[in-house]
């Protein structure tokens, strides 16, 4: 015997609703929206450190007369960070751990190089320690060492640089006269590298008209604008001095 | 319906997780292969009595040439030119140390005795690498390159060039950061024409894994992250160099009548490892302890090139 189904007795829950009313029950007012947050098991974002994976070591800047470039539109010495680490090239460790130095000071005083003290950065030194998390927050907690230029990152693998701020401090350096300023030589032997290069660099972007545009070109072209403007303020040179022969050559 | 038989109520029937049949490793740049290039020189074996090791320079074998000369007059001595390298050699160590639990329960055999071996043989190589290319930086006499600027390989030909002009006359080898070579990379594609597809330089132009790139115009090419960075981290520092300018050496453990410790080989250079085992019984610890004895210099800065490009 076939059942039917009981028609459900008429409530105020299922009276039915006519079509006016119907499209007011269907719309969902803002009233009626209530703000959800969902709670999911997660790393608290505001404590994780940088997750740098390559952690710098401790170091010492370095200067040399011939060594120069171009940076951010200004001519500055190209700083040489010689590791301050045992086995490099001289560095040796005491047996409290402590580093020694004189066999690498050596060395690099003949070879030309000029160190530079640690506190003539900002802050009291130019070299910074910042605590990371090269495994991306699981907690091996290592140092990375970096200039005080150099910023971590938070959760992030990016490392940022203040050029700007870099370039300015080292032309600070030469004019308190921590740095002697490029020689006439360099900077024109720099300019005619530069020069030759440009052709090249122009040739690769087979005249398109966005060759001129290109990152290499624009910093090719600024590059051979800051050393003619330098050399251009200088003076004069510094030659060897150099005596004048004259071969007797027999009639 | 009730008494429903899901997982999620079989709490002591199954475990939160299980291991896979594999394990993977950690992304990290585990290629030494460089070190076995023949621009390499291995200054060999500290001798007892320091850890500073001098190998000297002599400039013989047509350094000097000869100057016209008068029958009956005596030219005067030529002065021999002469130098020398010294290499500080430096204790390098590493010490892991399980408990016996640890062990009992290792699934993969990463704490077996063997896979200690391993890891000491491939991390002294590695150590190594990473003292030598900090020397990049050093070489003053020739540099290529711009601040800020992507390295081409026309940077590279400048630095074979600056190469040849300086009489480095023996095969040479470059070892660029990854990015460097992602530049080269990008430089080549841009240069078409029958240039990409050369035997020698499918290492650049294919992604093959390792670090042996391939040859660029005749010189190795190696890709390593121990390159450094410089100008506050705004550029990073390869190099081209050929024999004389980088010069490694090390020292030598004395053998040891003792089963614990055990002499490591090192693949791609001939540095000596050793590895030991040390049990404390008492605290249920074992610690496996690797060391090396290993130093770098720069030798003659001429037979060298920075080759400096943008990070």
């Amino acid at each position: 015997m076939a059942r039917t189904k009981a028609a459900p007795e008429s409530t105020a829950a299922t009276t039915p609703i006519a079509s006016s009313e119907r499209r007011h029950a269907m719309d969902v007012s803002a009233a009626d929206a209530v703000a959800v947050t969902p709670e999911v098991a997660t790393n608290n974002r505001a404590d994780v450190l940088p997750f740098v994976r390559t952690t710098g070591r401790q170091f010492v800047y370095a200067w040399r007369a011939d060594q120069w470039l171009v940076m951010a539109g200004k001519l500055v010495p190209a700083l040489r960070p010689i590791r301050l680490q045992p086995g490099v090239d001289g560095v040796g460790q005491d047996k409290a751990g402590r580093i020694t130095f004189g066999v690498a000071r050596q060395k690099l005083e003949m070879d030309g190089w000029n160190l530079l003290a640690h506190n003539l950065g900002p802050g009291g030194s130019y070299l910074r320690a910042t605590k990371v998390d090269p495994t991306g927050g699981k907690g091996m907690i290592r140092t990375h060492y970096h200039s005080a230029w150099e910023t971590c990152h938070k959760g992030s693998t990016t490392i940022t640089t203040d050029e700007a701020g870099y370039v300015e401090w080292l032309q600070s350096l030469i004019t308190a006269g921590e740095i002697d300023p490029c020689p006439a030589h360099v900077a024109t032997k720099m300019l005619d590298e530069a020069r030759a290069s440009l052709p090249r660099r122009l040739a690769k972007h087979k005249g398109a008209s966005t060759g001129e545009d290109a990152p290499d070109i624009i910093a090719l072209r600024s590059t051979i604008r800051v050393l003619s403007d330098y050399l251009n303020s200088l003076s004069g040179d510094n030659p060897a001095a150099a005596s004048v022969v004259v071969p007797e050559i027999p009639a | 319906m009730a008494n429903e038989i899901l997982y999620s109520g079989l709490g002591d029937l199954n475990v939160a997780a299980q291991l896979g049949a594999f394990y993977t490793l950690l992304l990290a740049d585990r290629d030494a292969s460089a070190l076995s290039h023949p621009a390499l020189i291995d200054a060999g074996v500290g001798m007892p009595g320091s850890l500073v090791m001098q190998i000297p320079q002599v400039g013989l074998l047509g350094y000097d040439l000869m100057s016209a000369g008068s029958e009956g007059s005596d030219p005067g001595n030529t002065a021999l030119t002469d130098g020398s390298d010294q290499i500080t050699l430096a204790l390098y160590d590493k010490i892991y140390e399980h408990g016996d639990l640890a062990r009992m329960t290792d699934a993969f055999g990463i704490l077996d005795p063997e896979m200690m071996a391993a890891d000491c043989a491939i991390t002294t190589a590695l150590t190594l690498l990473d003292l030598l290319a900090a020397l990049a930086t050093g070489f003053s006499t020739n540099v290529v390159g711009s601040s800020g600027v992507d390295l081409v390989v026309q940077d590279l030909i400048d630095a074979q060039t600056k190469l040849r002009v300086a009489n480095v006359q023996s095969t040479l080898c470059q070892i660029l950061h990854p990015t460097q070579i992602g530049d080269i990379n990008t430089d080549l594609a841009s240069i078409g024409g029958a240039f990409q597809h050369r035997p020698d330089l499918q290492g650049f132009t294919r992604w093959t894994g390792g670090s042996y790139m391939g040859q660029l115009f005749g010189v190795d090419t190696f890709s390593s992250s121990y390159c450094d960075a410089s100008d506050a981290g705004a550029n990073v520092n390869g190099m081209v160099f050929g024999r004389g300018a980088l010069l490694h050496g090390r020292g030598a453990f004395r053998a040891e009548s003792d089963p614990n410790i055990i002499p490591i080989a090192v693949p791609d250079a001939p540095v000596q490892a050793r590895l030991e085992r040390i049990r404390s019984g008492r605290t249920g610890l074992t610690a496996w302890a690797m060391r090396a004895v290993m130093g770098v210099i720069e030798g003659q800065d001429a037979a060298g090139c920075r080759v400096r490009s943008d990070a």
